[in-house]
């Protein structure tokens, strides 16, 4: 009877729908980054080394190359590729050991393509509105994302030039070839850059952000989904040479 | 008048006489205010000392000078700032003002200007005709041919050498001549608020702290992310 009883509870919960993700990860994750512009005229050679250290899961590090050019006052374009680690996916929760889990993925090196425009125009004289507009393309796992990310800065001028720039900004994320939701991940940021040199710029910020992880093909469960919230601390330092 | 000469001490009333009229005929104002180092045809000049129609006014580093001519309108000299001084008043021209390097505030008394007597400053290859106002110009920065003009109260019209048309800058206005050649659009200049206007020393500070780099920024190229 005992024995019929345990191999009764025992089929139950292989057979259970399995379980979705849950908000188990909220937590506040801190990003340093170091980037670096080389401006020739219009042109500017952009790379990054950025790392974020986050509470709840392995740190994503992230190498960024790219340009980005001056197309007019009001316009410019960039290209970027990116070499990621400890990014994670919808198909990272996975069944493992009979319990489910995030794929560990810190060893995990995805190749990313980027291309933006970045129109920006002056509101007030010291006042910037951008809107930028990324295509993102995942060669890991062929998700292409598109980011749109409206912007209002303040750069305070001083005797000599800028002192510093204040921004407010709003980033969302739209899957454009994965997921069920419209809008996959949000952010919201606060930024605060100090012009200390023409070649050194240091930079605060702080964000909120929410991320919805929905069900793969793969998944055999019911369709979930499950939201993670995450605040972010971000120090910056950026260099310039011409 | 008549004087009957005899030797002695005639001769040197005569002399004085001589010289007290030659300075009243080309004086054309006085440093009305100074601080650090001023020369004059590269001779040092104190304050109060006279300034004449061909006169070149140099200031050095951290320095200022406000001349105040004899129609009462003043120019006050920023640091390290080269000005030949033309006529003043003249009943052909005017007042005329050369701006040789650095920049400089004008402060035009326009009812104090004859008749329809003009006040111009001149670079190289720009022309600044006022009637009554306060603008300041200025050289770029570096070895830039550049030249920037804002006005506080009036207007200014200005013209590159090769321009057919001069442009009207009103108060609030300012624009800049790039390498000396084309007058941008007039419009409100960010950098250009905090200017100080301040020429008489009683009333506050007088020393201009604005370094003509602001000018330069370029905010929409200000993007770091």
């Amino acid at each position: 009877m005992i024995r019929t009883l345990v191999l009764f509870l025992f089929s139950i919960n292989t057979w259970a729908a399995p379980p979705a993700p849950t908000a188990l990860e909220e937590g506040t994750d801190v990003n340093y980054t170091v980037r670096h512009f080389h401006k020739i005229k219009k042109l500017k050679i952009v790379s990054e080394y950025s790392q974020i250290k986050t509470e709840k899961q392995s740190d994503i590090v992230k190498f960024q190359t790219g340009l980005r050019y001056r197309l007019s006052k009001n316009f410019k374009i960039g290209a970027y590729y990116s070499r990621m680690y400890g990014n994670r996916h919808d198909e990272d929760w996975i069944a493992s050991n009979g319990s489910w889990k995030w794929k560990d993925t810190k060893d995990r090196g995805e190749n990313i393509f980027t291309l933006d425009l970045i129109p920006r125009f002056l509101l007030k004289p010291n006042v910037i509105g951008e809107f930028r507009v990324k295509v993102l393309h995942n060669t890991f796992n062929s998700n292409t994302t598109l980011k749109i990310r409206p912007s209002l800065s303040y750069v305070h001028l001083g005797n000599a030039g800028p002192i510093y720039t204040a921004s407010l900004r709003y980033e969302v994320y739209i899957p454009m070839s994965y997921g069920d939701k419209f809008i996959y991940e949000d952010w919201a940021y606060v930024d605060f850059l100090y012009h200390y040199k023409k070649w050194f710029k240091p930079s605060v910020f702080f964000s909120v952000g929410n991320r919805f992880w929905t069900q793969t093909d793969k998944f055999a469960g019911a369709p979930y989904e499950a939201r993670h919230k995450i605040k972010m601390f971000g120090v910056q330092l950026i260099f310039l040479t011409k | 008048m008549y004087f009957k000469i005899n030797n002695g001490c005639s001769k040197k009333v005569i002399l004085i006489l001589t010289f007290l009229f030659s300075t009243q005929v080309f004086s054309a104002g006085k440093i009305f205010y100074k601080r650090g180092s001023l020369t004059i045809n590269k001779t040092k000049a104190a304050k109060n000392a006279e300034v004449k129609a061909g006169d070149i006014l140099v200031t050095g580093k951290n320095s200022l000078a406000i001349i105040e001519l004899n129609n009462g309108s003043k120019i006050k000299l920023s640091e390290s700032t080269k000005l030949k001084l033309g006529k003043v008043d003249d009943e052909k021209t005017g007042t005329s003002v050369g701006l040789l390097s650095g920049n400089a505030f004008f402060n035009v008394i326009k009812k104090k200007l004859r008749g329809k007597r003009k006040f111009n400053v001149k670079t190289r290859t720009v022309s600044m005709g006022v009637r009554g106002t306060e603008f300041f110009a200025s050289y770029g920065k570096g070895k830039s041919k550049d030249i920037w003009m804002c006005v506080n109260e009036g207007k200014v019209l200005i013209k590159a050498k090769n321009e057919k048309k001069a442009k009207m800058v009103n108060a609030g206005e300012g624009v800049r001549v790039k390498d000396g050649k084309e007058t941008s659009k007039p419009k409100p200049l960010a950098w250009t608020k905090k200017l100080n206007w301040e020429m008489d020393p009683k009333k506050g500070e007088v020393k201009n702290e604005i370094n003509i780099e602001a000018a330069y920024t370029d905010v929409l190229d200000e993007d770091y992310d």
